[in-house]
């Protein structure tokens, strides 16, 4: 026993700060973990009468194609903002105890994820009962979650890591993720975008992960060679940069918060 | 394992005070100004064997508590090499993770895995921290409704049974009533008597005394002697009187 690093330490280790982070969000309040899906539903709403209303896009199923785009999009901010500040916010035991730092962003975006799952399953059980998956296309949701999980860890790793010396870091992930949501097909379908941009647009690692979200769930258009291979070369390169900002900096993450 | 617990060598640890928290904007667009640094440690050596209890005297900001967190590996030095063998266990910092939300027991099995402890390590001590904590009924409460002592009784019950080769150990003891500072003092001494290191800092020459067979007094980052616990407890009284004369 001790401090020796083996599988079942990390992993009770990663459950517990996990679980530590649900209960302490949710235990004041009355719905729990409903809110996590309360609140991609209500953006769904209000996008869903925005845009079939006020602006008539022509999309089938327009609510459901948000939907499938808005869920991963939600994961995705929501794990970038929470972990970034996950080192300062967490200043108390990285003062006081010696553990393996990874842990720390790994469990703000396990947290995050476990809602996301959650939800994720409540969405595709009731398109299921409505008949609208497709076991062909659904297959390809592991690898679009696990794609977006590599990107998500690789920019954590940075942002926490920078933000524990910048402490400008976690705005100006704010401000990014706000022009990212636009630049990445959620709202709007990719046949949107015109055609000159197109190549360029498909470079957003973003664009061929909700693309293959888009796919799987309600069998729009396979996303294009260009958008995934995008997708892969920048989440792996990303993660690697990440692992190697973050391991260089942890030994001395006490001395800044 | 070999008979060298702790080996300190040449041991710098340098800070950087800066007015304001750095922010990345400011860094990329404003041509580099150095930080002030300050050296908290400098050219520290020290040895402790298995078994030994030692002590370390100094006033406040005298670098001690930097050097036990170098040993205990929350930081890393800037100069030098650290060797450690064993498990380290602390006594400085308690109740890290702690939330006031959550049960006693909870907050049990939280601070425990961050201490180092698997799940099924605390299943089975579980028992005996809850037995030495004795807070009775609180334990499936929020710790929000503790009273600050018997936080500080939960934290010191897991640390104390962690179990480590080597125990760091602050002024902690000051903690709590009457009774329990004897049973932790009573613990502290049964550690003593088997293999562990123990290395135990304040500012209370008297616990030293009591405690410790060797001592080092530092001031200023540096050690400035070494020795048996009595002939550097004299020094080091000597050196506050003078202090409090001038």
């Amino acid at each position: 026993m001790g401090k020796d690093l083996n599988i079942i330490y990390l992993k009770d280790l990663l459950v517990m700060l996990t679980v530590k982070e649900l209960k302490a969000r949710y235990k004041s309040t009355y719905f729990g973990f409903l809110w996590a899906f309360i609140n991609p539903l209500l953006q769904m709403i209000i996008l869903s009468i925005v845009f079939k209303f006020f602006f008539r896009i022509q999309v089938e199923n327009y609510s459901i194609f948000l939907f499938s785009g808005l869920l991963p999009w939600m994961f995705f901010s929501l794990s970038l903002t929470s972990g970034t500040s996950t080192l300062i916010d967490n200043r108390d035991i990285l003062k006081k105890v010696v553990f393996p730092r990874e842990i720390l962003p790994l469990s703000a975006i396990s947290a995050n994820f476990v809602n996301f799952a959650a939800s994720m399953v409540i969405f595709i059980l009731v398109l299921a009962i409505f008949g609208f998956i497709n076991f062909n296309q659904i297959i390809f949701l592991p690898i679009a979650i696990v794609l977006q999980l590599v990107l998500t860890l690789g920019i954590v790793l940075l942002t926490s890591a920078l933000n524990i010396v910048y402490r400008d870091v976690a705005y100006i992930i704010q401000a990014g993720l706000i022009l990212w949501f636009y630049v990445s097909p959620i709202f709007y379908p990719l046949s949107f975008v015109p055609e000159k941009f197109a190549n360029l647009y498909s470079l957003n690692p973003t664009v061929g992960i909700i693309g293959l979200y888009h796919y799987s769930v309600i069998g729009q258009d396979f996303p294009s060679t260009l958008a995934i291979s995008a997708s892969f070369v920048f989440s792996l390169a990303l993660c690697l940069i990440g692992l190697l900002v973050f391991e260089k900096k942890k030994a001395n993450f006490a001395d800044y918060v | 394992m070999s008979d060298v617990a702790i080996k300190l060598n040449n041991i710098g640890k340098k800070y950087q005070l800066t007015d304001e928290k750095r922010t990345l904007i400011k860094s990329v667009f404003t041509p580099h100004k150095k930080p002030k640094e300050v050296w908290a440690l400098k050219n520290i050596n020290l040895e402790i064997k298995r078994g030994e209890t030692i002590g370390i005297i100094g006033e406040n900001g005298s670098g001690k508590s930097t050097l036990l967190k170098l040993i205990a590996g929350i930081t890393s030095p800037t100069k030098g090499s650290i060797k450690v063998n064993g498990t380290v266990g602390s006594l400085i910092e308690l109740g890290a993770g702690f939330h006031p939300d959550l049960t006693g027991r909870e907050n049990v099995y939280l601070n425990g895995t961050l201490l180092g402890f698997t799940r099924r390590d605390l299943d089975k001590k579980y028992r005996e921290i809850v037995d030495f904590a004795d807070i009775g009924e609180y334990i499936n409460q929020p710790i929000r409704t503790y009273s600050s002592g018997m936080i500080m009784r939960l934290g010191f019950a897991v640390a104390i049974n962690l179990d480590p080769d080597i125990l760091l150990i602050d002024e902690v003891l000051a903690v709590g009533d009457e009774n329990f500072q004897k049973k932790c003092l009573d613990v502290m001494k049964l550690l003593g008597q088997q293999s562990i290191s123990i290395i135990f800092i304040t500012h209370n020459s008297n616990l030293i005394e009591a405690y410790t067979h060797r001592c080092y007094f530092m001031n200023k980052g540096i050690i400035i002697a070494e020795g048996s616990s009595k002939k550097i407890i004299s020094k080091y009284r000597l050196f506050m009187n003078a202090k409090k004369n001038i």
